[in-house]
């Protein structure tokens, strides 16, 4: 087990910190409120360029066989600046999928990012309301986020006769209706996707249909923990920098402990989360057996920290905080669309429940 | 260390541990949960065991009773003990603050002979810093050392004084000169309890418990070679004690753990259904072992930060932040389900609980002890965070005291 970032991880942090100060993302994402649009487009040639889709393939596939961790620190990198790309669905689903799959033609797709994936949940096998027949799906997913520019999305379901099933759709054939939905954050997208026997690519079945579709959860869970811890830090740091310039009553604001020790609570939560992270980060890379509850404790904690952060980061600003020119409500809104997206908050807190009561039963047995 | 030598010296600390102590089990936690001053003589024997073995005081100097060990086989001895029922709790206060400031400022052979008895778990040590009208505020303390001859005289009051009564060393902070600016005018010095003229007085806790006290001075003299660094140095020479402190990352308060309140929760009910079935329960369980967790991987991480040579960060303040109000927190949960039978005193109750009853009272406690919540957060804002200070109207004006 490793806690710490190793230098490589921390060269390759440090990197892709440069180019997304250099691309201005922050100022990207206020524009795109500004136009009320989401845009995907923006960075992934810089992501590609830095490697970070390269980073998981192990080196004798051509990548650079480093573990999932930079991935995870690009996710941070991107969170902290609000990025709108669609990273978590598209590495984390649709990169991680043709990887467990060994397809190496759809591999090649999402390393060049070329091919974008939408978030849908991956869950439910059997009580989805898709059908799945002669490769055709009926049905809808009545929530996908990142859909906008999306190319393909996942679906779990089962066939007719009963068996689990994980297919690949592309959103631009004939059968699949895309009808977006307003989304609180309107950087980045949400729609409902309809099937009519839309024709699909049937990735795996059976035992191995649910093992993938949990693995592609944990993926995405993971990245967009690492995504909300990224936006967490940066909402504290704009508060404590709030914090230390505003003054009232003769003071600076940050001098009230009323005000410092909800930004020490801030800050304590935080770092439950990067410690989760970190760790579910580790067991991810080495396929722990503990990998499924690390990463729903580091997604439960980022949930926590991020929509904290943001809540009381605008509460810190004052009037200013509730105005349309700020960036606090853009924290405000991304902190909410990233708690809904993959595994509802309350099933990833009654995951981590349940663990604690079948450890509890365990040891009374 | 290499890996292989790090793995050998884990592998034989495990070796002896098990051959001299008893493994943990989850089950039964609950029971080393002895009133500290009870596990004295426990404890005493255990660090004679340890030291014959090579296991105790490891970074210390040999010269000074310790192993010149490195910090790295400190660390792994550590992480392995807290698997087996040792008792704790009694001889850390010495052992990990105040002979680490009197080795690093004391005087030799003095130095080199109180340091050697506490290795061996001989002669056990109290810190004698808080008073009355000193707690947080811990600069502003009165009691006085006046210089006569070779001696100094020392009157006052201490309070709070853990393990003063069976203590035969006191790390002593006074004021040598109540002319100077508040932090300026402290000095620190090493006393001996049973030197004439010191009352030690129990204090009885809210748990019936007594493990601190009063400690009266008059008149009580100390040599001058008794004091650690120079007149008017104390501020700094208390700062590294307390700096000591937050090395010791991980320490384990033994309070309600989230199974633990599962395992209560499996016997009771909440309005006719099994309470760990109770929605509002189960998402508690899972938020407090969330923390639980999370503080377990933070102090991992802060021993993988000393194992490669680095210096932890403020993981202590964060950790006794939450564990103190947690333990707290979930012993009233806790006994709001337990309904009218949480009138009933521990004595009456099954021996599992005792951890509830551990928590609820000890829970106060370490919301006080140490930095109490509102310091902690001062300090985390403060230092990590980089705030401003409030209002401080005892600096403002470089008040004297
Ligand atoms: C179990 C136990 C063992 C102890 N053992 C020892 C020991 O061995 N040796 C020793 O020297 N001391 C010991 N102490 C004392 C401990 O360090 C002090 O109790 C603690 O520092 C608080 O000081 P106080 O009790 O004077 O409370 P006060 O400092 O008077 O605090 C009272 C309240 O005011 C709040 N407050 C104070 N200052 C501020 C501020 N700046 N901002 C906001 N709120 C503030 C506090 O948070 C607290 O809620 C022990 C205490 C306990 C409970």
């Amino acid at each position: 087990m490793r806690l710490t970032w190793n230098d490589t991880e921390l060269e390759f942090q440090a990197s892709i910190a440069r180019t997304l100060d250099d691309a201005h993302v922050l100022d990207h994402v206020r524009a795109l409120m500004n136009e009320k649009r989401p845009d995907g487009d923006h960075l992934s040639d810089k992501l590609v360029e830095l490697g970070v889709t390269e980073a998981a393939i192990p080196e004798q596939n051509g990548g650079l066989g480093l573990g999932y961790e930079p991935i995870c620190l690009a996710a941070f990198e991107l969170g902290k600046r609000l990025s709108p790309f669609s990273f978590a669905s598209t590495l984390g689903i649709g990169l991680t999928a043709s990887l467990l799959l060994e397809d190496d033609c759809l591999a090649n797709q999402f390393r060049a990012l070329k091919t974008r994936c939408a978030g849908a949940r991956l869950a439910h096998l059997g009580s989805t309301s898709l059908s799945f027949e002669k490769k055709e799906v009926c049905g809808e997913v009545s929530f996908a986020w990142d859909t906008h520019n999306a190319d393909v999305v996942l679906v779990a379901t089962t066939d007719r006769s009963g068996s689990p099933i994980l297919a690949l759709i592309e959103l631009g054939n004939a059968g699949v209706t895309h009808t977006p939905l307003p989304s609180i954050d309107p950087t980045r997208s949400t729609a409902k996707l309809s099937f009519k026997k839309a024709p699909s690519t049937l990735l795996a079945s059976g035992d191995r249909a649910v093992t993938y579709a949990e693995t592609l959860m944990q993926h995405v869970d993971l990245y967009v923990a690492f995504e909300q811890i990224g936006g967490a830090i940066s909402a504290l740091e704009m508060a404590c920098n709030y914090a230390r310039e505003r003054t009232a009553f003769g003071q600076p604001i940050g001098a009230f402990q009323a005000i410092k020790h909800r930004l020490a609570d801030i800050y304590t939560k935080n770092e439950i989360a990067r410690a989760h992270a970190r760790y579910a980060a580790d067991c991810l890379s080495h396929g722990e057996s503990d990998t499924g509850i690390a990463v729903a404790c580091a997604r439960a904690a980022a949930n926590e920290a991020f929509l904290f952060a943001a809540k009381e980061s605008l509460h810190i600003h004052g009037g200013i905080g509730f105005t349309f020119d700020s960036d606090c409500h853009l924290f405000y809104r991304r902190a909410r669309f990233l708690s809904a997206i993959g595994t509802p908050q309350l099933e990833t807190l009654e995951a981590v429940a349940s663990h604690v009561v079948t450890t509890a039963e365990g040891a009374t047995a | 260390m290499t890996e292989e030598e790090i793995e050998a010296y884990r592998m034989s600390a495990r070796a002896w541990l098990t051959q001299n102590a008893e493994p943990i089990t989850g089950r039964d936690r609950w029971r080393n949960l002895k009133p500290t001053s009870e596990r004295v003589e426990d404890a005493r024997d255990w660090q004679k065991r340890k030291h014959a073995a090579g296991y105790a005081c490891i970074t210390w100097p040999k010269e000074f009773g310790g192993q010149s060990g490195s910090s790295v086989q400190q660390i792994i001895f550590a992480q392995e003990e807290a698997g087996f029922f040792t008792p704790r709790g009694v001889l850390e206060i010495g052992l990990g603050m105040c002979v680490p400031t009197l080795i690093q400022y004391g005087q030799n052979p003095l130095r080199q002979q109180l340091a050697q008895k506490a290795a061996v778990g001989e002669e056990i040590w109290c810190q004698l810093f808080s008073e009355p009208n000193a707690g947080s505020d811990l600069a502003g303390l009165s009691t006085k050392a006046e210089q006569s001859g070779k001696n100094w005289r020392v009157n006052g009051q201490k309070v709070w004084t853990s393990g003063a009564h069976y203590s035969k060393w006191g790390l002593l902070l006074a004021r040598t000169d109540p002319t100077a600016h508040k932090h300026a005018g402290l000095t620190m010095f090493v006393v001996d309890m049973d030197s004439p003229g010191i009352t030690v007085r129990p204090i009885r806790q809210m748990t019936g418990e007594e493990d601190f006290n009063e400690v009266f001075f008059t008149d009580v003299d100390i040599p001058d070679h008794q004091r650690l660094g120079e007149v008017g140095q104390g501020w700094s020479v208390a700062l590294t004690t307390l700096m000591f402190e937050r090395m010791s990352v991980g320490t384990d308060l033994s309070f309600l753990e989230a199974t633990d309140v599962a395992k209560l929760s499996l016997n009771l009910k909440i309005n006719g259904t099994p309470a760990s079935q109770d929605q509002e329960l189960r998402r508690n369980l899972a938020r407090w072992h969330i923390n639980e967790r999370g503080l377990k991987i933070l102090s991992w991480r802060a021993q993988e930060m000393l194992l490669a040579g680095g210096t932890p960060g403020p993981e202590r303040s964060v950790s006794k932040l939450i564990a103190a109000s947690q333990g707290q927190d979930m012993a009233h949960y806790v006994l709001a389900i337990m309904g009218d039978q949480a009138a009933l005193d521990s004595a009456a109750l099954d021996a599992s609980q005792r951890l509830l009853e551990r928590s609820w009272a000890w829970g106060a406690a370490m919301r006080i002890a140490g930095g109490t919540d509102e310091i902690l957060r001062n300090i985390i804002s403060e230092r990590v965070l980089g705030l401003p200070q409030g209002p401080r109207p005892d600096l403002s004006h470089k008040k004297k005291h």
